[in-house]
């Protein structure tokens, strides 16, 4: 496979893994360019890897993990930037706005997770892998998968009662 | 799956949205890898220069060259497991060289570019869309981009300078010839000036008619200087924001005009506003604040300090509030000068 061939089948996809890992547009634009710049020039040694595009998907997960520039403060999406993108992804049957506050909340805790955490949030949850293929990815053992997941978990539960309790307080 | 995993699921895929453009991350993929295959042809040249300076070079070298071949070893194909995250480029010198990269051929390029110029863009567009799809120093391969999306069917985040739909297949063969003959869009600012001409663009169509006539024009190629400073769209970005906001504008404002515009991103919105603004064009809003002088360096400071600690806009307009101030705007200032005197502001970033 060529390089152009590469792109012109897996780059949608790239971007959209970029940009669900990295929650910022112009982040994983950065990120996607760069990686693939770089594969490009070396692209004859990746295409003897077993399977390019894990090569390449595993390249921009340690360049996000890497990154060296400070993206929080730029990664300040509205909350409520796309309701309606997110209403079709939810399921019917419940309060749509109660629905709506809840993923704007959940997405903006998931920008307070360290990096590492997040990309095993993604790849467990928005790839659907196992933790063998995460750890795989990841270059770690699949012990300290689970330990990154269940720590963001914790993270986003704790968060998500902390606002309960604020919530209820207000009410009162 | 758990309502937890599937709420996990349904945020993540509902956020695909903040995908990149698949074109313009391709005009930048060819951009950088450019400016690799440059790097490497000069790394390989110094290192061969190297090989030529003798042992004293080489000793003083082999700690890093040592650290670089290790590298190289374990970031191979063999090692799947382990690309390297960074360095790449610098640590493949030691490499058989790759083939450069492949841009699109000659023939598609020029298709796009006749597209992009057919469209009534111009080079000042493409600075703006240099910008907006920062693609810093190429100009050439954002007006590329530009034109494969055109062609492709898609809208660009920005309105042509000139009319659409009034540039002729012939006025594009005057413009190619005007390019063609080395001549650049400051000559044709400098000959629409001469000829008292509208704008560039006349000036170009004129100068291509005129040299396709086997006629030569009142000046040489590339004989006026840059009026704008091409080495930093950065620069740039931040120049047209602070006219921006200098001219009165808001984050209000930018929301208006990213709807009238068919845009998302309100720092991309400011900026082009700000370049039209530089440009001496007018907006179609009026500011929803009072234009202000230019900011003080004390002031400039002031507001940098702000930003630099990760507070944003309706930060401002909280604290503005708090302390009863006329406008965001100075509450920056006195939040910035709080920040850089040690002091914590009532709000967090």
């Amino acid at each position: 496979m060529t390089f152009e061939e590469f792109i012109a089948s897996r780059l949608t996809d790239l971007l959209r893994h970029a940009a669900v890992l990295t929650g910022d547009r112009d982040l994983a634009q950065d990120i996607v360019q760069e990686v693939l710049a770089r594969a490009q020039v070396k692209w004859r040694r990746i295409t003897h890897a077993d399977s390019p595009d894990a090569y390449v998907r595993r390249m921009i997960i340690n360049e996000y993990l890497s990154w060296r520039r400070s993206w929080a403060s730029r990664n300040v999406h509205a909350v409520g930037e796309r309701l309606a993108a997110i209403a079709d992804a939810r399921r019917v049957g419940r309060d749509h706005a109660q629905d709506l506050a809840e993923s704007d909340e959940l997405w903006r805790r998931l920008a307070t997770l360290p990096r590492k955490q997040r990309a095993v949030l993604v790849l467990r949850y928005y790839e659907q892998l196992d933790d063998a293929a995460i750890a795989d990815l990841l270059d770690c053992a699949p012990v300290t998968v689970r330990s990154n997941a269940s720590k963001a978990l914790k993270s986003l539960r704790l968060a998500s009662e902390q606002q309960l309790r604020v919530r209820e307080k207000e009410l009162r | 799956m758990s309502d937890e995993d599937e709420l996990l699921h349904e945020v993540f895929r509902a956020h695909e949205y903040l995908a990149p453009d698949p074109v313009v991350v391709r005009a930048g993929i060819r951009n950088r890898a450019r400016a690799y295959a440059r790097r490497r042809k000069a790394a390989q040249a110094a290192g061969g220069a190297v090989l030529g300076a003798g042992l004293v070079t080489v000793g003083v070298a082999a700690p890093y060259v040592a650290r670089n071949t290790s590298n190289h070893s374990t970031s191979g194909v063999a090692a799947l497991g382990a690309p390297s995250s960074s360095g790449d480029a610098t640590s493949s010198t030691v490499s058989s060289p790759a083939p450069l990269p492949s841009p699109v051929s000659s023939e598609e390029a020029q298709r796009a570019l006749d597209a992009y110029f057919a469209a009534g863009y111009d080079y000042n567009d493409a600075m703006q869309l240099a910008v907006l799809w920062k693609m810093p120093n190429d100009v050439p391969t954002v007006k590329t981009a530009a034109g494969e999306k055109l062609l492709a069917g898609d809208t660009l985040p920005i309105k042509p300078s000139s009319p659409q739909g009034s540039t002729s297949a012939a006025e594009v063969d005057d413009t190619n010839a005007f390019f063609n003959a080395g001549y650049t869009y400051d000559d044709a600012l400098k000959l629409a000036q001469l000829w008292n001409l509208p704008d560039a663009y006349h000036a170009k169509v004129s100068g291509g008619q005129k040299l396709i006539a086997g006629q030569t024009l009142p000046i040489k190629p590339g004989s006026t200087p840059s009026s704008i400073e091409t080495t930093s769209p950065a620069g740039i970005a931040d120049s047209a924001r602070t006219a921006y906001f200098n001219a009165g504008y808001d984050y209000s404002d930018a929301m208006q005009l990213a709807k009238l515009w068919n845009m998302t991103d309100p720092t991309a919105v400011k900026t082009v506003a700000g370049q039209k603004l530089l440009a001496g064009q007018h907006l179609p809003i009026k500011p929803s604040g009072t234009p202000v002088t230019t900011p003080s360096a004390d002031e400039t400071a002031d507001i940098d300090a702000f930003f630099n600690a990760g507070y944003t806009y309706n930060d401002a307009a909280q604290l503005a509030t708090l302390w009863k101030l006329a406008d965001p705007y100075h509450a920056k200032i006195t939040a910035g000068q709080k920040l850089i005197a040690g002091e914590t502001l009532p709000i967090k970033p």
